[in-house]
C-alpha cells in the first residue's frame, strides 16, 4: 500500500520536545505531522526524574541554563498546572560538605532570578522531616514535581485539537531527498509493518539521542554526548519537597517527590551509541544511589525499592567531558540550511525536560521562518487541556463534592485535570477500579484507549500510572487486558500482558530481593501457574509463524 | 505449654501434616500468620506437569528434590490420605491420583493437575472439548475474570464457546460502591436466596443449547456445594474457572481444614507469627510468637512449614537468603546475579533457593541436623514448583512423609 501524503512540517520524536514542537506548530496554524516509532515519552522524557527545574542545580555552573528554567518553571506551573505538583525544593549541606558554597550557590541563584531563601536548620527539620537531621545548612527554592507523560500527552491532545496528525509506532526508516533538500520521510508502520512517505517543507529531528542517528540519515553530522542516567524508585513518598544537595552537581543528589512514590537520581556515565536502547542499570550504580541518597534522607535505607530505570541525555558534545556531567545541559537548535547547506531540515536537541517548551519554540520559530509564516508563539500564555479551568475553590463546597466522587473519578481528576470531563463515568461498571494502588478505573482505561491513542498495557500505564505502584501491575495488567482486548483482539492482549509483567521485571530484576523478591515470586506464581499465560504466549507465537 | 508437635505454618502443607498427626493421636498446634497460598489457589493441586508415573525418575536425576526424599511406593498410601483429609474436610477432589487430568486456567489455557477441588472444570483429555457447547459467563464489572479469553481459548480446542455477562446490580445487598465487584464480596452476597435470583438470570441468558456453563469462582464463601445449587436451578451442568484475584475456594478450603484440624483436637493458633526458637543442643526446644512475648512453646517435634518467600518462610536482602526463625541453612545463589532470569514467564532460579534438608527432611543449623524439625512444603530447596508444576504434591507429599515418621517415632 502506498499514501501520500503533505503537511506544512513533519517532527520526528514524541518525546517533550516533538510534542511542545507538534503543539505550537499547530497552535500557529500549520498543518502538523508527528512521527514517534514508539509510544511518546519513552526516551529521555519518560526516563528522568520529573523534576520541574527550578534552575537551582545549574546556577552555580551554567547561568544561562539556570535563567531559562527557572523563567520556565514559572511558565509550566501555569500552562501544565493538573501534571505539576508545587512541592518547592531543599539544597542542604550536610557536615561533610563545604558550607562556603552556600554563599556562592545562592549568590549565583539570585542572579539567575531564582528565589533561594536561606533557612536554618531547624526550620529545614520542620517543613521536611525526611530530610538528613544532621544537615548544617538549607535553601529554600522553587523546585517542582511533573509528570512528564502526563505533560507530553496533554502537547499532543491539544496538537490535534488544532488539526496536527500523530502517528505513535511510526519509525522514520529513511528521507526524500532532491539535491540539497529534505522532502519528506519515508514511514514504517511497526504494528503492521507497512510502509509509507510523507512530505512536508520542513522537517524537524526532535529524536533526542536517537537524533544522532535520524540526522545521520538525512545526510548529517550532529555532534552527541550519550550520557547514561540511572535513578531508583522508591515504593513509598517518604518526603514532601525536593531534596538536593547543596554542591557542584554529582551522582545520587536529587530526591524528588511524585505521586505515592519518591525518586533518588541519577548518575551520568558516558555510554557509546550502541548502548542506547539497552537501559541497563548496574549493581554498582544500585549501589551508589542507595548509599548517597541515604545521605539525603536517610529513611531511605529502611524503604522498599520498587523498581530501577536509565535514559540517555542527549547533549551536545561540546567538550571532551568523560562524564557527561559538565556537558552543557543548553539547548541546541541546528538549522542545517545555514551550517550543512541542507534545506528543509532542523534539529532541535540538548536542554531539559523543564525547558521543552522553549526548545519547541526555538524549534517552531525557526520553521516559520523557513515557511516564511508570521505567527506569534503563544505556548507561554495559553494553558494545556487539563489546565484549562481554574482549579475548584478548596471551600466548603468544593470539599463536600470531592468527596463525594469515587476513588476513579479522584484519581482521573488528579491526573487529567479538568479533561476529567471527557472521561466517561457513568454507572458503578465504570467507576470499578483497574489499578488499586494508583486509583485508575475501567472510565479512566477507556479514555485512554479511545482519546489518548494507548495500543498496549506499556502505553496505558505512562497515560494513567497504572502499574506504577507497590504490586508494579501484577493484579491490574490482567484487568487492564480485558478492556484492551475488545481493541487489539483478546489473543494479543494476553500477548501484551506477557510484555507488560516483563518490561516492569526488567526494572525491578536488579533490585529483586526484600519485598521486591515477594512480589516477583507472586507475579510469576500467578502468572505462569494459576494463569499458563506462557502456554498461551507460546501458542500464538507458533500460530502467528503460520 | 507444652504439645508433642509444633507445626510453623498454617498453609496447605501445615494443615494437612497437623490434620495426619492428629489422626494418629498426636497433640498438635499449629501456629499461622494468616498468609498461605491457598488464598491464590488455582483449585487444583499439581504434582509434576509430565504426571504421577514419572515422577520417580524426576526424584531419580536431582537427589536434592523434595521428591527424592520421599519413599516412592508411599506416595499411593499418600495420595489417598490427601483424599480422606480433604474428604473429612468437607472438600472434593476431582482426579484418579495417578494421570493427570487438565484444568483450565483464568486465560483459557489447559494445563495439567492431579487433585482438583470437583466444582472446578477439568478434562480427562482434551478431546472431550470438541464439539462441547460451552456457555463463559461472568458478573459485569468484575474485573478479575474474562469470559472472552477463556472462550477464544477454547473455541481452538473445537469446543463451541458462546460468552455473557450478567448484572447483578438489581440484587440486593450490591450497594453503590465498584469496589464491590470482587471475589469474596460476590460470593458473600450471592449466596441463599440471591444465589438462585442470580441463577436464573443466567438461564434467562443462556438458552437450551448448552452442556456446560462456566463461571468465574466466586461462588460459596461458606458453601462447597454452591455449584451443585447452580447446576440445578439453570438445568444445566455449572463449573467453576479460577480467577486471578483472591481464591474464593482456595480460602474457603483453608478454613475447612482449619476446622477439621481444631475438630480433631488440634490448637490453631491464628494470626500470630513464630519469630524465633530456642536451640540448645542440636535440638529445637521451644519457640516464641508476635504475640505472646516471652511465652515459650515447647514440643518434642518442631515442623517448619513456613513457605518460601511469598509465605515469608525465606527472606531475601540484597546480600543473602535466610530463614528468619531458627536462621536454618539455607540453599541459595552466592552471586545475586544469578537469583533471577531476565523473563519473569521463564523459570526462575530463586524458587528453587530454600531450607536444605537431609534424607529425611531434617533442616540443618550450621551444617548440624536437627534430629527434631523438619521442614515441608515450598520451604524446602531444590524444588520449583512452577515450571515443574509441583507446588501441591510437595506440600502435602512432604507435609505426610514426616507426619509418618513422626508417628513411628512416637510408637517406638
Amino acid at each position: 500500500m502506498s499514501l501520500a501524503r503533505q503537511y506544512d512540517v513533519i517532527i520526528i520524536g514524541g518525546g517533550a520536545t516533538g510534542a511542545g514542537t507538534a503543539r505550537d506548530c499547530a497552535l500557529r496554524g500549520l498543518k502538523v505531522l508527528l512521527v514517534e516509532r514508539k509510544d511518546f515519552a519513552t526516551g529521555a522524557t519518560g526516563r528522568n526524574h520529573g523534576l520541574l527545574h527550578s534552575g537551582a542545580r545549574y546556577a552555580v555552573t551554567d547561568q544561562v541554563s539556570a535563567a531559562e528554567c527557572v523563567a520556565e518553571n514559572k511558565i509550566i506551573r501555569h500552562i501544565a498546572r493538573h501534571c505539576v505538583e508545587p512541592t518547592d525544593g531543599l539544597f542542604v549541606t550536610l557536615p561533610e560538605d563545604d558550607l562556603g558554597y552556600q554563599d556562592t550557590f545562592v549568590s549565583a541563584c539570585l542572579s539567575a532570578g531564582i528565589d533561594a531563601e536561606v533557612i536554618s536548620p531547624d526550620e529545614a527539620r520542620r517543613i521536611e522531616p525526611a530530610v538528613n537531621p544532621n544537615l548544617i545548612g538549607a535553601v529554600r527554592v522553587p523546585d517542582c514535581a511533573v509528570d512528564p507523560f502526563r505533560l507530553v500527552s496533554a502537547n499532543l491532545l491539544d496538537a490535534r485539537l488544532h488539526g496536527a496528525e500523530v502517528l505513535t509506532y511510526h519509525e522514520v526508516v529513511g528521507f526524500v531527498r532532491r539535491q540539497n533538500r529534505i522532502e519528506g520521510v519515508e514511514l514504517l508502520d511497526t504494528t503492521n509493518g507497512q510502509k509509507f512517505t510523507a512530505y512536508a517543507q520542513v522537517t524537524v529531528n526532535a529524536a533526542g539521542i536517537w537524533g544522532h542517528a535520524v540526522a545521520a540519515m538525512a545526510g548529517v553530522d550532529v555532534r552527541m554526548l550519550p550520557s547514561k542516567g540511572s535513578l531508583l524508585v522508591f515504593g513509598h513518598r517518604i518526603n514532601n519537597m525536593v531534596i538536593n544537595r547543596c554542591r557542584r552537581p554529582a551522582d545520587a543528589d536529587i530526591l524528588v517527590p511524585g505521586d505515592t512514590i519518591c525518586l533518588i537520581g541519577t548518575t551520568s556515565d558516558r555510554i557509546p551509541f550502541e548502548d542506547i536502547d539497552k537501559n541497563e542499570v548496574t549493581a554498582a550504580e544500585v549501589e551508589v544511589l542507595l548509599n548517597e541518597g541515604a545521605k539525603l534522607a536517610p529513611g531511605l535505607m529502611t524503604t522498599r525499592i520498587l523498581r530501577v530505570y536509565s535514559g540517555v541525555r542527549p547533549l551536545d558534545a561540546a567538550d571532551d567531558d568523560s562524564s557527561g556531567r559538565g556537558a552543557s545541559r543548553g539547548i541546541v537548535g541546528i538549522d542545517h540550511a545555514e551550517r550543512d547547506g541542507l534545506e528543509g531540515f532542523v534539529t532541535i536537541t540538548g536542554g531539559k525536560l523543564t525547558t521543552y517548551r522553549l526548545m519547541a519554540e526555538w524549534a517552531t520559530d525557526v520553521v516559520c521562518r523557513k515557511l516564511g509564516r508570521v505567527a506569534l508563539c503563544t505556548t507561554a500564555t495559553v494553558p494545556l487541556p487539563g489546565s484549562r479551568e481554574e482549579p475548584k475553590p478548596v471551600g466548603r463546597a468544593g470539599r463536600k463534592e470531592f468527596i463525594s466522587l469515587s476513588m476513579g473519578e479522584k484519581g482521573a481528576e488528579s491526573r487529567h485535570g479538568d479533561q476529567k470531563k471527557e472521561i466517561h463515568f457513568e454507572g458503578v461498571a465504570s467507576r470499578a477500579l483497574v489499578c488499586e494502588c494508583s486509583q485508575v478505573s475501567v472510565a479512566e482505561v477507556k479514555y485512554a484507549i479511545d482519546s489518548l491513542d494507548a495500543v498496549t498495557l506499556v502505553d496505558l500505564k505512562r497515560r494513567t500510572r497504572m502499574g506504577m505502584g507497590t504490586c508494579q501491575g501484577h493484579l491490574c495488567a490482567l484487568r487492564a487486558a480485558g478492556i484492551l482486548g475488545q481493541r487489539i483482539g483478546n489473543q494479543n492482549a494476553l500477548k501484551d500482558v506477557a510484555s507488560f509483567i516483563d518490561e516492569r521485571w526488567r526494572g525491578v530484576r536488579p533490585v529483586a530481593w526484600g519485598e521486591g523478591l515477594v512480589e516477583a515470586q507472586f507475579t510469576q506464581w500467578l502468572y505462569e501457574d494459576v494463569c499458563g499465560l506462557g502456554t498461551i504466549v507460546e501458542r500464538k507465537a507458533e500460530e502467528d509463524k503460520i | 505449654m507444652r504439645f508433642d508437635t509444633i507445626i510453623i505454618g498454617g498453609g496447605l502443607s501445615g494443615l494437612v501434616g497437623g490434620i495426619a498427626l492428629s489422626l494418629r493421636g498426636e497433640r498438635v498446634a499449629i501456629f499461622s500468620s494468616g498468609k498461605s497460598a491457598l488464598h491464590y489457589s488455582s483449585g487444583s493441586l499439581e504434582l509434576w506437569h509430565k504426571g504421577g508415573e514419572e515422577i520417580a525418575a524426576l526424584a531419580e536425576g536431582n537427589p536434592c528434590h523434595p521428591y527424592a526424599k520421599i519413599a516412592k511406593e508411599s506416595i499411593g498410601d499418600y495420595t489417598q490420605q490427601v483424599r480422606d483429609i480433604f474428604a473429612r474436610s468437607g472438600i472434593a477432589l476431582y482426579g484418579d491420583g495417578c494421570s493427570n487430568h487438565k484444568r483450565i486456567t483464568p486465560l483459557g489455557a489447559l494445563k495439567p493437575a492431579w487433585l482438583t477441588m470437583a466444582e472446578y472444570a477439568t478434562f480427562d483429555s482434551v478431546d472431550q472439548l470438541a464439539g462441547c457447547r460451552i456457555a463463559v459467563g461472568t458478573i459485569e464489572g468484575y474485573l478479575d475474570f474474562y469470559p472472552q479469553f477463556v472462550a477464544s481459548s477454547l473455541r481452538d480446542y473445537g469446543a463451541e464457546c458462546s460468552t455473557f455477562e450478567v448484572n447483578v446490580l438489581d440484587i440486593e445487598g450490591f450497594r453503590k460502591s465498584a469496589n464491590e465487584l470482587r471475589s469474596v464480596n460476590l460470593s458473600r452476597i450471592l449466596s441463599g436466596d440471591r444465589l438462585v435470583a442470580f441463577a436464573a438470570k443466567v438461564r434467562g441468558m443462556i438458552g437450551n443449547d448448552v452442556d456446560l456453563v462456566l463461571l468465574p469462582a466466586v461462588f460459596g464463601f461458606n458453601d462447597p456445594d454452591a455449584y451443585k445449587v447452580l447446576s440445578r436451578e439453570i438445568g444445566c451442568r455449572v463449573r467453576f474457572v479460577p480467577t486471578v484475584s483472591v481464591s474464593v475456594p482456595g480460602m474457603r478450603a483453608q478454613r475447612l481444614l482449619t476446622n477439621e484440624f481444631t475438630r480433631l483436637g488440634g490448637t490453631f493458633v491464628g494470626d500470630d507469627k513464630v519469630i524465633a526458637a530456642t536451640i540448645a543442643s542440636g535440638r529445637v526446644r521451644a519457640v516464641r510468637s508476635a504475640n505472646h512475648g516471652d511465652q515459650e512453646f515447647g514440643a518434642d517435634n518442631f515442623v517448619f512449614a513456613t513457605g518460601s518467600f511469598f509465605g515469608r518462610g525465606l527472606v531475601a536482602t540484597h546480600q543473602k537468603v535466610y530463614e528468619p526463625v531458627a536462621n536454618l541453612d539455607v540453599v541459595f545463589d552466592a552471586d545475586r546475579d544469578k537469583w533471577s532470569a531476565p523473563h519473569i514467564l521463564a523459570p526462575q532460579p530463586f524458587q528453587r533457593f530454600g531450607v536444605a534438608t537431609d534424607g529425611l527432611l531434617h533442616p540443618t543449623i550450621g551444617g548440624r541436623v536437627v534430629e527434631n524439625a523438619w521442614a515441608v512444603g515450598s520451604l524446602l530447596a531444590g524444588a520449583d514448583s512452577v515450571s515443574e508444576g509441583s507446588g501441591g504434591g510437595v506440600a502435602v507429599l512432604t507435609a505426610l512423609a514426616v507426619a509418618e515418621q513422626i508417628s513411628n517415632k512416637e510408637q517406638k
